[in-house]
């Protein structure tokens, strides 16, 4: 079952996507800089207009993103600077879901100890907080929700590789509760260990597969790609 | 690739008038439409993109005032009607399904910073010119024999000018400018993102408070700001030619019609949306970089002074008309 499918997405720099994202599945979409990555799942979340193509539900109407159940990951964490750490993990409980501010501080604890975050940060704000706890704050504050699907927009960039190590453990225990998530990122290495299906994104184009098919394509660019990925990232 | 020369909006009655503009332009284009979105009189923007297809995207709701205002009055009247556009969107918010309509503590925090933090500078600086306005005024009336007339001179200016005037101005420099860096930052930083998919609308949570803040605050510090005035000038007075206080006071109350004592309430409340609209307007423009955060910050403040002084030079070219 397709959760999300989009057809004919057109924008300043995608060329006609058709795309699926299927129930269940660790989707990973990568391709060089500039190329609309971030682009697209901000097209995918409603906050950057497509100039054509349509997004559609599991159920095949229009997908709108903040009426559905999800959990987004962003870049730069995204946490509201003026809240504590505890508040931004409370907003979606308090405002989508209504919870009582008790009901939701517990909550939002028990999210920071799925991501591995020390309670005694519930009452520190982002700036206090390092780039490492600032990205499983907001981790923490994706997953309050138990979203249905999981947008993680390159959420390990800037980190050393142990807390990237402990990052894709946690990720891979998620997925394997049934979250769906997709995952922007530069590592073609770790996707190929996480993800069952992966888009690599190039002049516009998604070109989608597991890893296996994708190095087996006869696409030019992508084997091309791929290669110059093999050359590049030691130990792969 | 083409050019963006075709970029913009059009007035068009049919798809034809849009082929020959294209054709003029490149031979090569395809133009890229929806049959079904082509309403007769509708205006539609041009998008030219790569790969020599040129998108006709129907123009919202809301920008086809801009377009008229542009049509009638000019360019120079762009940022004007962007203003009265954002105006009427922040208007006619819709609140998502689980959020309140406005956050009224958000409000009550924001004016507490804008309006009761900002207490100490609009006494200091109305009271440094209630005693400047005073000396200057006793010295030149002296000569008339009239220096006690000064005392009028402080509180009418002070009440129907200065005091709502200067409160102004210190408030879109003070709290116009942190605003606008503020909102510029959450979107540079993704915190405006993060709030929109939570399903909060931000225009709400972070705009329509901030405006009503900057509305509130505003006849608090024009208040504030007369009596600090009317203070400065009545110990300049005192020190200047040993005025009685309560000849001072009889004096400056005798001048107090509803017409005067009122000024501030009702034109402290535009000034501060005009503020509030205009901070916000150049914060929630800021797309990606720091750089256009400053830039935004800049434009906010000089532009809330400028239209607030044009728009009490309006009322009162419009009210002496009247009166």
């Amino acid at each position: 079952m397709n959760l999300i499918t989009i057809k004919n997405l057109t924008s300043k720099v995608h060329k006609g996507i058709d795309w699926e994202l299927k129930k269940g599945e660790f989707h990973g979409i990568i391709g060089p800089s500039g190329q609309g990555k971030s682009y697209f799942l901000k097209i995918v979340l409603g906050i950057l207009p497509a100039l054509e193509g349509e997004i559609l539900g599991a159920d095949g109407t229009k997908w709108v993103s903040n009426k559905s159940n999800i959990g987004v990951q962003f870049q730069h964490s995204g946490l509201i600077s003026s809240l504590t750490i505890g508040q931004n993990i409370m907003m979606p409980l308090r405002v989508k879901k209504g919870l009582s501010l008790n009901y939701a501080a517990s909550l939002a604890r028990f999210c920071m100890e799925e991501v591995q975050l020390d309670h005694k940060f519930f009452d520190f704000f982002p700036a206090q907080c390092s780039g490492g706890m600032q990205k499983r704050a907001s981790l923490a504050r994706a997953l309050s929700m138990d979203p249905d699907i999981l947008f993680l927009d390159e959420p390990t960039a800037g980190l050393d590789p142990i807390v990237i190590e402990g990052y894709d453990a946690l990720l891979k225990k998620i997925s394997q509760k049934g979250t769906t998530i997709i995952m922007v990122t530069h590592d073609l290495a770790r996707l190929r260990n996480l993800s069952n299906r992966i888009s690599i994104i190039l002049d516009g184009k998604f070109h989608t597969g597991s890893f296996q098919s994708l190095q087996n394509s006869d696409n030019l660019k992508v084997k091309e790609f791929l290669e110059s990925y093999v050359r590049t990232v030691a130990g792969f | 690739m083409m050019t963006h020369k075709i970029e913009g909006k059009f007035s068009v009655k049919n798809i034809k008038q849009f082929e020959r503009v294209l054709d003029q332009i490149d031979k090569n284009a395809v133009l890229v439409y929806n049959e079904s979105d082509f309403d007769q009189y509708c205006l539609y923007i041009l998008k030219d993109w790569n790969n020599k297809k040129l998108f006709v995207k129907k123009v919202n709701e809301n920008e086809k005032f801009s377009y008229y205002l542009k049509k009638f009055f000019g360019k120079g009247s762009l940022y004007l009607s962007s203003l009265i556009d954002f105006f009427y969107d922040i208007l006619r918010l819709k609140k998502e399904k689980h959020q309140k309509e406005t956050w009224w503590s958000d409000v009550l925090s924001l004016f507490y910073s804008f309006g009761i933090n900002a207490i100490p500078v609009v006494v200091l600086m109305n009271f440094s010119l209630g005693v400047v306005l005073a000396i200057q005024g006793a010295v030149q009336l002296k000569s008339f024999g009239a220096e006690l007339f000064s005392v009028d001179l402080v509180t009418v200016s002070f009440f129907k000018e200065i005091g709502v005037l200067l409160s102004a101005i210190l408030l879109a420099a003070r709290s116009g400018g942190s605003s606008t860096s503020k909102i510029g930052m959450m979107k540079v930083y993704e915190e405006w993102d993060a709030i929109k998919v939570s399903g909060i609308n931000p225009n709400v949570f972070l705009l329509k408070t901030r405006i009503l803040a900057f509305a509130f605050a505003m006849p608090l510090l024009a208040y504030i700001a007369n009596f600090a005035g009317i203070f400065g000038g009545f110990i300049a007075l005192k020190f200047l030619i040993g005025i009685d206080n309560h000849l001072f006071f009889s004096m400056a109350f005798s001048n107090f019609t509803y017409s005067i004592f009122f000024a501030a309430l009702w034109k402290g409340p535009c000034f501060g949306l005009v503020i509030g609209l205009i901070s916000c307007f150049e914060g929630q423009k800021v797309k990606v970089s720091a750089e256009e955060v400053a830039k935004a910050s800049t434009k906010g403040v000089v532009y809330s002074i400028v239209c607030v002084i044009l728009l009490d030079t309006f009322f009162n070219v419009l009210f002496t008309g009247i009166s």
